[in-house]
């Protein structure tokens, strides 16, 4: 049995700060508390239902795919059904799941917690950012019954001016969406500038309250654009604005500018909280601090800030000049130096610790393989001489998901269990958690390793039949998404049992320094009574507990 | 650290200015100044920004941090806008590749 669960037995330890107080699940009771509450925790909760909603929607879409793509010839959809699938799992998993999931359900559940903070600057925004990405939601859903999109989630014209689809729609939705990220992120934003609690300076606060901030900032300089663009779309799609179109003097490519403008900060948007996650996860489970803060802190932002000048690395065989071409595939180059930092001093920090083996652990290891396995392909395509045989092969198909499967979805799994006992107050199934674990590890690999060696060898993405040479592997990567998704299920399963059943946590089961575990589990309504006063930073783990609570005291 | 007030004086004023550069741009259009015409339009929007951003939106009234965002956003679009014209512009730097189908493996 793992060290974390004997230590969560063996510590006699049931109060925390706020536990005189009823918890913020059972402080007001009634639907209508819940639709209108104001409480960060309880929000947090409900874009919890939603994000895992819509995790599901995408992972069936994707079954569908990998299921028609078990036979060379026709399995069991059509072309044209193929085309919306693919789209669509593309458009939920981006907007209506990675996106939004870390920031909305953890980021808005700790974050407050974090900084000594009874709520989020502006509660009542972090409530109407829940309530329009519910609207951007029942916009895609509805455009998806009414027509669907078969483009693809990027989008590129000129099929998308013309496609009979539901583009338009698709494009108002997307927007709005925006619009609760933009809500979202600058309440983060002004809530760590200005809600910290008394002593808590910018070098204390927890690591992932600095990944939170970064990934606001890159919310709030790029969605507009993606706004933008689409509503240029949609014009064009609704009205025959011809925008993009030569024939009116306009240009193609200018659409995949401005559309990858946004969407490569966009995947830092995706993977910039997950490093946050694995951050808290690693040192708590190092009891250890963290190698070098400072290279962890200031690497996300550099991160932020030069993942806006590499976009063209996604157009190199779309007509980009090669001038251009040479400036963003050495300008791509330098995200990688960054995220090695964030790897080696993560790596760093396990030396000298004494590490405690739970299912967030767990998840942090397959994280930083696969991390490192899809950064150092997202290199190789980075490198325009090779991208040129990869580009639009399966090659790209397996890059990107080794970066938001193999490390948004397992930080998001990582957060949802090392989180778990602060949210709820009960403790889950280690021994269940970690058989899941491995579970979606193995799947993932048979899932997405095969993609390589499919995509170098030729296999070019977004066709729904192939050559039968192609099948063997195949067969591998959808007998792997079929146990990936056994393992997802499986591992929900677990917390929801954990829900009712599992046994109750003390504020404190993993033995962590950070300022969310100084409060009862589940934290009380308010969180603390008084803002606390905090004398050291969230590692201290030279200190024993006790001399630890004493410096940060709050009530 | 506030260093200016917008008053009404001055607002009227800079809502002439608005007026006055909406009439200009509007004006160059007249005279056929081919390429140039986009820049001139540009250039005169871009100001007109600014006055809206500094007098409207009270940005003269704000701390420098304030300030430092919108110009921060600025340099996005000039970032977003250089990289992208340099596109178009630098597309026949090379010498053209060689067509394959014209010569094909000997
Ligand atoms: C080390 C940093 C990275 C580099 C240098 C890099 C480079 C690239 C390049 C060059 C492509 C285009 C390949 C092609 O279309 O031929 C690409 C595609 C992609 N990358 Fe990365 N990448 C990096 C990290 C990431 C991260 C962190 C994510 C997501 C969290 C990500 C998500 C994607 C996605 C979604 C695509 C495909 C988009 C599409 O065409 O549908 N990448 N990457
Ligand atoms: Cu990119």
């Amino acid at each position: 049995m793992s060290q974390a669960t004997i230590d969560a037995e063996t510590r006699p330890d049931p109060l925390g700060v706020g536990a005189d107080h009823p918890d913020y699940l059972r402080a007001d009771s009634g639907l209508r508390s819940w639709l209108l509450t104001k409480d960060h925790k309880r929000i947090a909760i409900m874009f919890y239902v939603g994000v895992i909603l819509f995790l599901g929607l995408g992972g069936i879409f994707a079954l569908v795919l990998r299921t028609e793509l078990l036979t060379p010839e026709q399995t069991f959809i059509d072309a044209n059904t193929y085309n919306q699938m693919f789209t669509l799992h593309g458009i939920t998993m981006v907007w209506l799941f990675m996106i939004p999931a870390i920031p909305t359900v953890f980021g808005n559940f700790v974050l407050p917690i974090m900084l000594g903070a009874k709520d989020l600057a502006f509660p009542r925004i972090n409530l109407a950012s829940f309530y329009v990405y519910v609207l951007s939601a029942i916009i895609l859903l509805g455009a998806m019954v009414a027509g669907g999109a078969d483009t693809g989630w990027t989008f590129y014209v000129p099929y998308s001016t013309t496609s009979p689809t539901a583009v338009t729609w698709m494009g108002i939705g997307i927007f709005v969406n925006g619009i609760s990220s933009i809500m979202t992120s600058v309440n983060f934003i002004v809530t760590t500038h200005t809600m910290r609690a008394k002593g808590l300076s910018w070098h204390r606060m927890p690591l992932f309250v600095w990944a939170s901030y970064a990934t606001s900032i890159i919310i709030l300089f790029a969605t507009p654009v993606l706004g933008m663009s689409l509503v240029l779309l949609a014009l064009d799609h609704a009205f025959g604005l011809s925008l993009f179109n030569p024939r009116y003097g306009g240009d193609p490519v200018l659409f995949q500018h401005l559309f990858w403008f946004y969407s490569h900060p966009a995947v830092y948007i995706m993977i910039l909280p997950s490093f946050g996650v694995i951050s808290e996860v690693v040192c708590s489970f190092s009891h250890n601090q963290p190698a070098s803060y400072r290279a962890i802190a200031y690497s996300s932002l550099g991160i932020a800030f030069i993942g806006f000048f590499t976009w063209g690395h996604h157009m190199f065989v779309a007509g980009l000049s090669e001038f251009d071409a040479g400036v963003f595939g050495a300008l791509s180059m330098f995200v990688a130096i960054f995220s090695a930092i964030k790897v080696f001093t993560w790596v760093a920090t396990l030396r000298g610790g004494s590490i405690s083996f739970a299912t967030p652990m767990l998840y942090f290891l397959w994280f930083l393989f696969l991390f490192v396995f899809g950064g150092m392909t997202g290199v190789a395509v980075a490198t325009q001489s090779l991208d040129v045989h990869w580009h639009d092969t399966y090659f790209v198909v397996a890059h990107f998901h080794f970066i938001m499967v193999g490390g948004t979805l397992t930080a998001f799994l990582a957060a949802a269990h090392y989180w778990f006992p602060k949210m709820f107050g009960r403790l889950y199934d280690e021994r269940v958690g970690l058989l899941t674990s491995v579970a979606v590890f193995i799947g993932f690999v048979f899932t997405f390793l095969p993609q390589f060696l499919l995509g170098n060898g030729g296999m070019p993405r977004r066709y729904f039949t192939y050559p039968a040479r192609y099948q063997w592997l195949n067969v591998l990567s959808t007998g792997g998404a079929w146990l990936l998704g056994a393992g997802l299920i499986l591992a929900l399963g677990n917390l929801v049992i954990a829900l009712k059943w599992g046994k109750r946590a003390g504020p404190n089961p993993w033995g962590s320094r950070s300022f969310e575990w100084i409060t009862a589990s589940p934290p009380s309504k308010h969180n603390f009574e008084e803002t606390p006063e905090i004398e050291r930073s969230a590692y201290e783990y030279t200190l024993s507990e006790e001399v630890a609570r004493e410096r940060a005291k709050a009530r | 650290m506030i260093s200016a007030h917008v008053t009404t004086p001055k607002l009227v004023v800079s809502w002439i200015a608005l007026l006055v550069l909406t009439f200009l741009s509007f004006g160059s259009s007249l005279l056929g100044l081919g390429e140039a015409e986009l820049f001139i339009a540009l250039g005169i929007s871009v100001v007109k920004t600014f006055v809206v951003l500094f007098i409207f939106m009270h940005l003269v009234e704000q701390r420098f941090a304030n300030r430092l965002i919108v110009i921060l956003t600025f340099l996005f679009i000039v970032l977003l806008v250089t990289l992208t014209v340099a596109d178009p512009l630098t597309r026949k730097t090379f010498p053209p590749r060689p067509d394959p189908a014209a010569s094909p493996y000997p």
